[in-house]
């Protein structure tokens, strides 16, 4: 009963994708928005009553094979909030899908299921599954708009390289359970010297790293992120680069000082390179970038680099700075995609060229994308910066033991100046691209007629605005959280 | 009203006003900015005249715990060196805002932007915290790139906006990390300069790491100070800038950079500035003489401009380079008068663009006939700008010369040389090219300032380089003890060497790096006794 | 009470010049006013000061950092002695007379206010110099006057060789301030104070505490001078600064401001004098070289402002000289002789030619005059005896202060410039009376000249008033009291015979040498120009005359050197800056990145069997790398 109670979340979840496909029977298809309006209300009790649970300490349930400690709350809470933003644009977005939006509800429902699972994870049986079930129903979702063949062509790619990655990560289970025969992370961390030093065993969590690194889209296996970003809808997209990311990254950290803290001082070098290409690749491929969306898709792998340069820090901080950027990083990338969803109404491609004069039309869009743009950017008083901030300062902390982060530093630097060019003509787009240059004053063209915002989207645009300004300004409550979380990954994480 | 969180968040507030008034109340922007401006000037005019001139102690202190698990607090105080950077900076903004009569096209936006622009800076100033000391500039940085960029004029704006837009990012950013990095070097837990100061004084960073931390700091600074070679994002940004951020920008904001020098890097680095001391010295060469030339061959009145603010910065960089009393008191004396100075020429060339629609110097001349005020004070201003005693500048850039005679006698003369000769060469061939010689037809239209509430911006600035010429010693009184202090921390040998040497001897690991949670040490040391 | 003159006399002048420029600039009357009545009380407050002997330092500290050597303290403060108390007079009278005279001169323009305003901040400035108290305030008044004379000489802002002039005038003074002020800093550096007081008291103290930096900081110093009195390299600017209005070439570029040089020289007399240095001995040469060169260059002028401007410079060579020669005697007075002496009738002399100038309608050509002595009687008479005055005719004035000179250079044994000064004396007499012939005697040559009439009274009065010092003051015994300042002993005043005499029993050689001299120009001039109708010496010297007309090409030289070097430098440094550190660093840069992007996108082909590939050798790649170890 209480392993119930501990999954009660899950369950939540997962009972509403049930309701929504069984609603979808009997309600008129008028009613199909209301549908996922209600399911986004039923997140958000979901996602206060998550403040329910007091742990004083980890509590584990089915045999240890799940995990609920504070950790895996903080980003249950990511996923509950991350998805309810998510099914407001869907919902926005649904008459664009033709068909079957209440599945389309459903399966985000489903995929937010799965990551609250791997939030929880606590054994590689369970990472594999919820990992699997988050995955397939981005297959899904990623097709979703079958009269796009760019839509199923990003589904196909998802799919195909998905599953190679999965390849790779159940070869990988398979070497790890061979050789200490557990697939308990507890069980793991305390496995013989013998085992956690024989290559096998290593090569086995190098393949499980490839799994994860396909998913938060590390260089290398990064290469389907562009394609599938640009082709997928909206919301999918947006899901996929908040919650799909997310759900790996707390995987990695699950593995990394749960599984196998014994090893992580060996993972870093590994860290630290992968963090620094992914960097590099990212910034540097964004800068000829005409679709926002591709644009977007890289910028969300520079992004992964970030989170890795705190990873590789290998100290609390580094840790908590992880998971507070990833926290802007909710506000920020659903900012935008609310904003690409109403900006690009009809139009089948998002050229950022078609944005020229926004702040005319639609003032509300172009402000919110332009505060989204600078806080991925890492400037104050936005979420991105202290994010940025708290990863400089934790890496430098660690810098001392090891000299190779200072290059990752460098690499880091140069690749915020880099971000800034790119996003700074997006911003130079919506905001003075149409006029003359010499008179920003005379509307040189007839402005096109002004965007209507629906109020749910104005809420959850003016939620993301709140979310970015409050955790670039009021950092200490989120701090405190991260702090806690982190704490909770102890005693496997190492305090130098 | 006598407090500094009044002097920066009147802007702020403002600004957040502006947000929600609907765009169709045009009058409402303007009055709104002008009065929030005239409050915090009248706010920094109280605190300057009521600061206790002689004392170092921090004074107007206000402090507000904000991350206690890393040591960031709220922290506002003047002493003498920023009291009069605050005052200067809010005589500058009003002004600015005086002078954005010229914008007519989406005026919400860009007083919102102004505003911003100039809270962020007054705060950048009065922040004890390095933590806000960079929040606040960056706060008031990037308001400047979209101002530019969308109320910006000539045909280079573009390109220009995005490389001010980089090369200030990267600067703010390598600044950054030297933060951080000392932050962590100090290992107090507290972002908090007063009590960073009093225990590095104790106990300070082992030498060998202040040579490292120390060029950080310098270059990323430098650059925001447009430090020679970094600086030609500076003449093309204030040729494209509208005229108000032009004059904020040049007058007060870019003085950030030469503030974190003199507050941070110098007193908490002293083993670092003695290394580096000599390369700045050069450097700023650089600025002085190398960017004096380049004015002179400047057809373009705003690009003038701009290289000769490039080169009376470099009489800072000088001032902090010759770590004396004079030196550095010169250097505070040279940002405060450069501000107004900057200031002024930028809203004069602005009122003179305004007018004739272009600012090229080969189609200028005789304009003294038609615009007998903004002429004349555009003359003054010039002749400030070569060093004119009775200007501001002047007892600042003497202090400068005479206090780096006793560390760079051959720097000296050739600074000397700079502000002498090659100022008055290019500024004396502006007022020839610009005001004198017969008057061209076609600016027959021309239209000097009509009436008194036109003409108080500049006669504003104007005053404040009179004044502060006329009896340097409001400013040089208040300045001497915190500089002394400075001075005596940068002569002082690396204190406790023992203490050094027992830091190279652990591994570098065991330095205290991590922040943990609810470590509240900083703000307990941050009280000041009083 | 003394202090509170002194402080009215520096301030009244300024109060006027900043009321003009807030309130009263349209309004030319009232402009006027409030200048003149600013100049006349300080002429007052000055003979107050002079009939109380007033001595004193009333100060009030202006800056004040550190302490001992390496700390800075400067007073702003006023040094009342003998030296400054007559300097007063000289500046407040002469200045006086030539307010009102302005008031004449620019009835017709419209822009008198600003023109008031700039003669009042002048007077100010000067007298600044005048009451300075030490280096740094002397050096800012000398900053003062430059600016004050810049917007003198540009107050025709709108002739473009007015404008040339006044920028040319500023930059060249900047020359020399470059210098001082240099040679201020090594004085601080090496005594640690500014102040005049205190320098004398530790040099006299400890002569050598100048060390070997006595010779260097004496000529660095020396510099200023050569600056603001036009002294040989630097004397280019001055006969351009005839663009200016007349009054103020009268004011400013002869009497006071030009030899504010002088006047610092003997302030500070006790630095050049230190023993060990080789200062003086340059500047008595290049004061005697000046003089030539100058009087050699005045006899081929044909603009009478420029005539008088060149013997202004060889004027100013003189007194440089006096300095130069005076160090054995430790005792400059003779130059501040003939300073004020000079002060009088050259200011008669401009007044006299912008009388002259006026009544032609601003037809300055010498030679587009003549006959004048009938129709200007009065500008004609004054101008004669300036002129005799100049040349050093017993009982003028300038015969006592220049004998003085030849005297002193006599005495010190300097036999060259001695017979150097004596050439002079002689090209002086000659040149003057080249003018007075040409100008005033003979038949007009032009109908301009021939429909002059007098100058209204306001303009004539102060001829005549300034007439008086021409004639009188050789007997008033102001070496006497220049003396005092150096100590000399207060020699008791003879009977006026004596006086009148004094030279010939004092230093005969001297007295008759000077006399032979202007007797022998004043020949040559009667031979060669008593009726002339045009210049007969170019048709005799071809070349020489040539030469000197064209003022043997110093500015062509100048501006060949100077502006060639400054402008190629100019171009170098602006090239760079385009081309290599905007264009190649930054520029390049950023190229590189662009390019590097769209490399890598090549990568993302959208085939999938190519991604696989990738990512599967991604893992290759990394399993290699990891496990290789």
């Amino acid at each position: 009963m209480d392993d119930l109670i501990l999954i009660g979340p899950e369950l939540a979840v997962l009972i509403t994708g049930l309701a929504v496909l069984l609603l979808d029977l009997w309600a008129p298809p008028s009613q199909r928005k209301t549908i996922g309006y209600a399911a986004a209300a039923v997140l958000g009790v979901v996602f206060l009553g998550t403040f329910a649970f007091l742990l004083p300490e980890p509590r584990m349930a089915f045999g240890g094979m799940l995990v609920l400690d504070e950790l895996a709350l903080f980003f249950k809470r990511f996923f509950l909030l991350a998805a309810g933003l998510v099914l407001i644009l869907a919902v926005e977005f649904s008459d664009r899908l033709k068909a079957g939006e209440s599945e389309y509800f459903a399966l985000i429902l489903f995929a937010l299921a799965g990551m609250m699972f791997a939030a929880s994870a606590n054994d590689f049986s369970i990472l594999f599954v919820a990992l699997e079930l988050v995955t397939i129903a981005f297959y899904v979702l990623a097709s979703f708009q079958r009269h796009r063949t760019r839509s199923l062509e990003a589904g196909v790619k998802y799919l195909i390289l998905g599953a190679l990655a999965s390849g790779f990560l159940v070869y990988g289970i398979a070497l790890v359970f061979g050789l200490s025969g557990t697939m308990n992370f507890t069980r793991l961390a305390q496995a013989p010297e013998a085992v956690l030093s024989s290559p096998l065993f290593e090569l086995g969590l190098l393949l499980v790293f490839v799994g994860l690194g396909f998913k938060i889209a590390a260089v290398p296996f990064h290469i389907w992120a562009a394609d599938v970003y640009e082709g997928a809808p909206a919301p999918t997209t947006a899901f996929l680069a908040v919650g799909s990311k997310a759900a790996g990254m707390v995987l990695l950290l699950r593995v990394l000082h749960g599984a196998v803290p014994a090893l992580v001082d060996r993972a870093q070098p590994v860290l630290m390179v992968v963090a620094a290409l992914t960097i590099l690749y990212g910034v540097l491929c964004a800068i000829p970038q005409q679709n926002l969306k591709r644009l977007l898709g890289y910028s969300s792998i520079a992004s992964a680099g970030y989170l890795l340069v705190g990873v590789a820090a290998l100290n609390a901080a580094g840790l908590s700075a992880v998971l507070y950027y990833l926290a802007g990083y909710l506000f920020t990338v659903l900012a935008a995609f609310l904003v690409i969803a109403l900006a690009f109404p009809n139009v089948d491609s998002e050229e950022i060229g078609a944005l020229a004069g926004l702040h005319e039309r639609a003032p509300l869009l172009a402000a919110a994308l332009a505060l989204a743009l600078v806080s991925l950017a890492g400037v104050p008083p936005l979420a991105g910066f202290f994010g940025k901030f708290l990863l400089l300062k934790a890496a430098l902390a660690a810098a001392g033991g090891t000299p190779g982060l200072y290059w990752l530093l460098g690499v880091a630097i140069v690749g915020v100046v880099i971000s800034l060019a790119y996003y700074f003509g997006v911003i130079r787009t919506m905001y003075w691209e149409p006029h003359p240059p010499t008179s920003p004053s005379s509307p040189s063209s007839p402005s096109p007629p002004c965007l209507a915002v629906p109020t749910p989207m104005r809420v959850a645009l003016w939620l993301c605005i709140a979310g970015m300004l409050w955790l670039g300004v009021m950092p200490g409550s989120i701090l405190n959280l991260t702090d806690l979380a982190v704490q909770s990954l102890a005693p496997a994480v190492p305090v130098p | 009203m006598q407090s500094l969180s009044f002097i920066i968040l009147c802007p702020l507030l403002a600004a957040g006003l502006i947000a929600l008034v609907p765009r169709n109340y045009q009058v409402v922007f303007r009055s709104l900015a002008l009065l929030s401006t005239l409050l915090s000037l009248l706010g920094a005019i109280r605190i300057f005249a009521g600061f206790d001139t002689g004392s170092a102690a921090l004074q107007f202190e206000e402090q507000v715990a904000w991350v206690d698990s890393l040591g960031i607090s709220y922290h506002v105080a003047v002493d003498g060196i920023n009291v009069g950077l605050i005052l200067m900076g809010a005589v500058v903004a009003f002004a600015a805002v005086c002078v954005s009569r010229e914008i007519t096209a989406r005026q919400k936006e860009y007083y919102l932007l102004l505003l911003l622009m100039a809270g962020g800076i007054l705060g950048a100033f009065a922040s004890y915290d390095l933590f806000f000391f960079y929040f606040f500039h960056e706060l008031a940085l990037v308001p400047t790139f979209i101002l530019i960029g969308v109320w910006g004029r000539g045909e280079q704006r573009n390109y220009a906006t995005f490389k001010i837009t980089l090369y200030l990012s990267l600067g703010a950013l390598v600044a950054l990390v030297g933060l951080i990095a000392l932050y962590l070097e100090a290992g107090h837990q507290t972002f908090n300069l007063w009590s960073l100061a009093r225990q590095l004084e104790a106990d300070p960073i082992d030498p060998a790491r202040q040579r490292y931390l120390f060029p950080l700091l310098l270059f990323g600074f430098g650059i925001l100070v447009s430090l020679w070679p970094f600086h030609t994002w500076a003449p093309l940004g204030y040729a494209a800038a509208p005229t108000a951020v032009a004059m904020l920008h040049a007058g007060v904001l870019k003085k950030f950079g030469l503030y974190g020098l003199i507050r941070v890097a110098v007193p908490l680095l002293p083993a670092g500035v003695q290394s580096w001391a000599e390369v700045l010295a050069w450097l700023c060469l650089g600025n002085i003489l190398y960017c004096s030339l380049v004015a002179m061959r400047q057809k373009d009145l705003n690009l003038l401009l701009g290289n000769s603010s490039v080169a009376h910065v470099g009489f800072a960089f000088l001032g902090i380079a010759s770590l004396t009393l004079l030196g550095l008191t010169g250097a505070v004396v040279v940002m405060v008068a450069h501000g107004f100075l900057a200031a002024l020429t930028f809203a004069l060339s602005g009122y003179v663009r305004q007018q004739t629609g272009t600012v090229n110097l080969d189609h200028m001349g005789g304009l003294l006939e038609r615009l007998p005020f903004i002429g004349g004070v555009l003359v003054m201003a010039f002749l400030a700008g070569c060093g004119l005693p009775g200007f501001a500048n002047f007892p600042g850039e003497a202090l400068v010369l005479f206090g780096a005679w006793q560390g760079y006698p051959g720097v000296a003369i050739l600074a000397a040389w700079g502000a002498l000769i090659l100022a008055a060469v290019y500024m004396l061939r502006a007022v020839r090219v610009l005001l004198h010689g017969p008057l061209p037809e076609r600016w027959g239209k021309v239209a000097d300032a009509p009436h008194l509430w036109h003409k108080l911006p500049y006669g504003l600035l104007l005053a404040a380089l009179l004044l502060f010429g006329c009896w340097p010693r409001l400013l040089t009184d208040k300045i001497q003890p915190c500089v002394a202090d400075i001075v005596r921390r940068a002569e002082a040998p690396p204190a406790n060497s023992a203490a050094g040497l027992a830091r190279i001897a652990l591994p570098p690991a065991a330095a205290p790096a991590l922040a943990r949670p609810g470590a509240t040490d900083g703000l307990t040391a941050s009280r000041h006794p009083r | 009470m003394i202090d509170l003159f002194a402080w009215l006399i520096l301030g009244l002048p300024l109060l006027a010049a900043a009321a003009i420029t807030l309130f009263t600039l349209p309004d030319a009357a009232k402009s006027a006013r409030l200048s003149i009545g600013a100049v006349l009380l300080a002429f007052l407050g000055s003979l107050i000061l002079w009939a109380r002997d007033a001595t004193g330092e009333p100060a009030v500290t202006w800056l004040a950092l550190g302490t001992g050597t390496g700390g800075l303290q400067i007073e702003l403060g006023l040094k009342l002695d003998p030296l400054s108390r007559l300097m007063l007079l000289v500046v407040t009278g002469v200045g006086s007379a030539i307010h009102i005279y302005s008031w004449g001169y620019l009835h017709a323009d419209r822009n008198r206010g600003r023109y008031f305003a700039g003669l009042s901040l002048f007077t100010f400035a000067m007298l600044g110099i005048v009451l300075a108290n030490n280096f740094l305030m002397l050096f800012i008044f000398w900053e003062l006057v430059g600016v004050s004379s810049y917007l003198l000489i540009g107050f025709w802002f709108a002739r473009p060789a007015a404008a040339e002039a006044a920028k040319k005038a500023f930059l060249t003074n900047r020359l020399g301030d470059f210098g001082f002020l240099l040679g201020i800093i090594l004085v601080w550096a090496a005594l640690g104070t500014l102040s005049f007081t205190e320098l004398e008291a530790r040099l006299a103290d400890d002569p050598a505490a100048l060390g070997a930096a006595a010779s260097v900081a004496g000529l660095l110093i020396f510099c200023g001078a050569m600056g603001k009195s036009a002294q040989f390299p630097l004397h280019v600017w001055l006969p351009d600064a005839m663009e200016g209005p007349t009054p103020v070439s009268a004011l400013i570029h002869a009497a006071t401001m030009v030899a504010a040089g002088v006047y610092m020289l003997c302030r500070v007399f006790f630095v050049l004098a230190v023993p060990g240095s080789v200062a003086l001995e340059l500047i008595a040469w290049i004061g005697g070289v000046t003089a030539l060169l100058a009087a050699l260059l005045a006899v081929q002028q044909n603009d009478i402002k420029r005539i008088l401007a060149y013997s202004t410079l060889s004027q100013l060579g003189y007194m440089v000289l006096a300095v130069g020669v005076s160090g054995a005697s430790r005792d400059p007075s003779v130059a501040m002789y003939h300073l004020t002496t000079h002060a009088g009738f050259k200011a008669l002399l401009f007044l006299g030619a912008g009388s002259v100038i006026h009544a032609l309608h601003h037809e300055q050509d010498i030679w587009k005059m003549g006959g004048l002595s009938r129709r200007l009687p009065i500008t004609f008479w004054t101008f004669l005896l300036a002129t005799l005055a100049l040349c050093g005719v017993p009982p003028l004035s300038g015969f006592y202060s220049k004998d003085a000179i030849l005297a002193r250079t006599l005495e010190s044994g300097h036999h060259g410039l001695f017979a150097l000064a004596t050439l002079v004396a002689a090209l002086t007499t000659f040149y003057m009376f080249r003018l007075v012939f040409v100008a005033f005697t003979g038949p007009a040559k032009s109908q301009a000249a021939d429909h002059a009439r007098e100058s209204p009274p306001v303009m004539t009065l102060p001829l005549l008033a300034l007439a008086v010092p021409s004639v009188l003051a050789g007997f008033w015994g102001i070496h006497r009291v220049y003396g005092a300042q150096y100590g000399a002993e207060p020699a008791a005043a003879g009977s006026w015979a004596q006086q009148l005499v004094e030279p010939f029993a004092h230093a005969p050689l001297a007295a008759g040498a000077g006399l032979a001299a202007a007797l022998m120009g004043w020949l040559g001039a009667w031979a060669w120009y008593r009726a002339a109708l045009q210049d007969p010496l170019p048709a005799r010297f071809a070349t020489v005359a040539r030469w000197l007309r064209d003022r043997l090409y110093f500015d062509e030289l100048y501006e060949r050197l100077i502006g060639w070097t400054q402008e190629s430098l100019a171009r170098l440094a602006d090239g760079v800056d385009r081309w290599v550190i905007m264009g190649v660093a930054v520029k390049g840069t950023h190229g590189t990145f662009e390019l590097l992007g769209r490399l890598l996108r090549l990568a993302q082909t959208g085939n999938l069997q190519t991604y696989a590939f990738v990512l599967v050798a991604g893992v290759a790649l990394l399993l290699f790398l990891v496990m290789a170890r």
